[in-house]
């Protein structure tokens, strides 16, 4: 055998390895993370410590701004973690923070209440986790705006399970766990708040194509990065 | 050099191994996506021959209700047309063609199940099947029969191969002079939904609103006297919506956070407003706050109002009020209220509802006097409080005695017309230290 070709087997050989190893491991799935937009009792906790070790100064407010990721990260560096700004297990576990899962407005109304809650919740963390808070409560309308009107299945989980529907539902990411201001504004939206005042549908101006149907659909209102139409 | 001879031997070996075990699995993987995908197509196929069925039964029922002379026979056809249409929306909302045509379907469908079950109440309730209920029917058993030839035409498709999935033919838009709102398919028992009250709920017009057009600046201070000018730390317009009418979008920094407001542009109202953090402690009881949302609703230039249903979590607590008139309860009518409990000042607030249905109603007169109503429920409610209220119903409002009682353990509230006697909802409450719900 030649050299060459040996080297050409060699490297096929190798990336054929590689290849292997990543279709064979699978992604863990996405614990609850802190992240720049996370608000809540949580953040307070990890602004407290990082106060308290000296990473961060000022206040515990309770919202992840860029001020507490740039501590996070400096943490992170110092205690030979992942440097990535985000608060997930190890760093909460290396702070001696523990992140509750689910916020404490867990339903005490009955298990099919709260499993609609969280299943609004995990759709607007999925499409809204980088919006306002009125923007989020508006994605979560939008979803119970449909199941009230005639032109969409009935229920919450055929609305948002509809094929083509929502963007998370097609690519996965409706499966990350939501944080707790994802639950709250769950929560607004179930009772009755609706920052569009009815709107079907929305859609991100910026990134969706210009010969897309959705632009034939009246806009009633922008709220952050979305338009909300009818 | 001398080499290892075994190296010469070995590498390759190895090499062709791991080569080989790489096409395996591709093999493997390629074998798994095509079942999924069999399996995928399977439960299309499945939703489709059923939606097709479905259709055929209902198409059925309706030529049997045009020819039908007995308000037996009328009722019956028409609980399995509702039943049938469920079950044909459930199936519809599985298919994966494109929103729009799908959409035209449902939409019929829906529409549909709706109206034989308000026709089946009313006949239920002793009403007859009118001519423009005929007309109505006609006009729908004909959309049936267009969405039926699109359906079949689709059958057509499948059995010569073609996946009708991927291009489905535009179903008409059949204009059907109906609501456009339908009713869910289950009533979601969360603690407000609007508690179980919520139709007659953004139809666009907005009956309690004032007069005159507000401008930008007469929006703010209308904000800000609503907020309370001492809370704010600044307030600005951020834009303009059409939530459902025309308004303005403002935002306030107060003490507890960032509050967004919208404002109607007649009449200067608040419709909805929200606080985009949550407090930290809870310094007032829940009774306070409660008392604290009712002073801060009569302080706001609002009506008497009862409370209804509450809930506190997130140390935020949340209140349904309703408007009353001459004592009676006017659940149409509904303001949300929510105080922060930190604070004990509002940081939330809701009236689609009220601004929507508020007006003065002309006759709150009941037929039946409370006793006469009260023999008609079942036997088994111990009743402990009653009163008049007004409730919305599909075709409107109908005004009603609400009895509250319990049986077997649990609390429930029945509303039995004041003017007919039918007895209109039946609730189950569920009551815990977070509030208060009705099923």
């Amino acid at each position: 055998m030649s050299r060459q070709f040996r080297i050409i087997l060699a490297s096929a050989a190798v990336l054929a390895a590689i290849l292997t190893m990543i279709v064979l491991i699978r992604p863990a799935q996405a614990a609850a993370v802190l992240d720049v937009g996370s608000r809540g009792s949580d953040v307070t906790k990890v602004q407290k410590r990082l106060i308290q070790y000296g990473y961060l100064n000022g206040e515990a407010d309770g919202r992840y701004g860029a001020d507490t990721q740039a501590a996070v990260r400096l943490f992170q560096r110092r205690n030979g973690l992942t440097v990535d700004g985000r608060v997930g297990p190890d760093t909460a576990a290396a702070l001696g923070v523990t992140l509750s899962s689910s916020s404490s407005a867990a339903a005490s109304s009955g298990s099919s209440a709260s499993s609609n809650q969280y299943l609004l919740a995990r759709l607007i963390y999925a499409e809204a986790r980088g919006e306002s808070y009125k923007g989020k409560v508006a994605v979560g309308a939008v979803a119970l705006n449909r199941v009230r009107s005639s032109q969409f299945p009935n229920t919450l989980s055929g609305v948002i399970y509809q094929k083509n529907a929502f963007e998370c539902v097609t690519n996965g990411s409706i499966n990350n766990t939501p944080n707790s201001e994802c639950l709250r504004a769950a929560k607004e939206a179930l009772n009755g708040w609706d920052p569009t005042g009815g709107c079907l549908y929305f859609y991100n101006a910026a990134t969706v194509p210009s010969k897309s149907w959705i632009h034939t659909r009246t806009v009633k209102t922008v709220i952050g990065r979305h338009s909300f139409a009818v | 050099m001398k080499k290892h001879p075994s190296f010469r031997r070995t590498v390759p070996a190895v090499l062709a191994a791991v080569l080989t075990l790489s096409v395996l699995l591709n093999f493997y993987q390629n074998e798994r996506v095509s079942a999924l995908e069999t399996q995928i197509s399977a439960s299309y196929q499945k939703a489709f021959f059923e939606t097709v069925t479905l259709m055929d039964g209902i198409g059925g029922n309706l030529e049997k209700m045009m020819i039908t002379g007995s308000a037996s026979m009328e009722q019956e056809l028409l609980g399995d047309i509702s039943r049938q249409a469920d079950a044909a929306q459930d199936n519809l909302s599985m298919l994966p063609a494109s929103l729009p045509s799908i959409s035209g379907a449902l939409k019929f469908v829906n529409q549909l199940g709706d109206y034989s079950c308000v026709l089946s109440d009313r006949i239920a309730a002793g009403g007859a099947v009118s001519d423009e209920d005929r007309e109505l029917l006609l006009t729908l058993q004909t959309a049936c029969g267009e969405l039926n030839s699109v359906l079949l035409s689709m059958t057509d498709a499948i059995r010569q191969g073609v996946n009708p999935f991927s291009a489905a033919p535009d179903v008409p838009d059949v204009a059907v002079p109906l609501s456009s709102m339908t009713e869910p398919a289950v009533e979601y028992p969360s603690l407000l939904y609007d508690g179980p009250f919520s139709d007659g709920r953004s139809t666009g017009t907005m009956k309690a609103l004032g007069g005159g057009q507000y401008s930008a600046e007469q929006a703010l201070e209308a904000a800000r006297s609503f907020i309370g000018p001492e809370r704010i730390v600044s307030i600005q317009v951020t834009g303009e919506g059409t939530t459902p009418v025309p308004c303005w979008e403002i935002a306030a920094h107060v003490a507890e956070g960032e509050l967004d407001l919208a404002v109607t542009r007649q009449g200067g109202q608040v419709v909805y407003m929200m606080l985009d953090d949550e407090p930290n402690e809870s310094r007032f009881s829940q009774a306070e706050l409660i008392d604290l949302a009712a002073s801060f609703l009569k302080t706001r230039g609002y009506p008497q109002c009862s409370v209804s249903y509450w809930s506190f979590d997130d140390n935020l607590l949340t209140v349904n009020f309703a408007a009353v008139q001459d004592g009676v309860v006017l659940y149409p009518d509904l303001i949300k209220v929510q105080m922060s409990a930190q604070s004990g000042l509002a940081v939330g607030f809701e009236a689609v509802n009220y601004l929507t249905n508020h007006i003065h109603r002309t006759d709150l007169t009941p037929v039946l006097s409370k006793d006469e109503a009260q023999a008609l429920l079942g036997p088994l409610l111990n009743v402990q409080h009653s009163r008049l209220c007004v409730i919305p119903v599909s075709s409107g409002e109908a005004l009603c005695y609400e009895f509250s009682g319990v049986a077997s353990g649990n609390q429930y509230l029945v509303y039995i017309d004041a003017r007919t006697g039918q007895e209109r909802r039946i609730y189950r409450v569920i009551q815990d230290k977070d509030g208060q719900l009705a099923v």
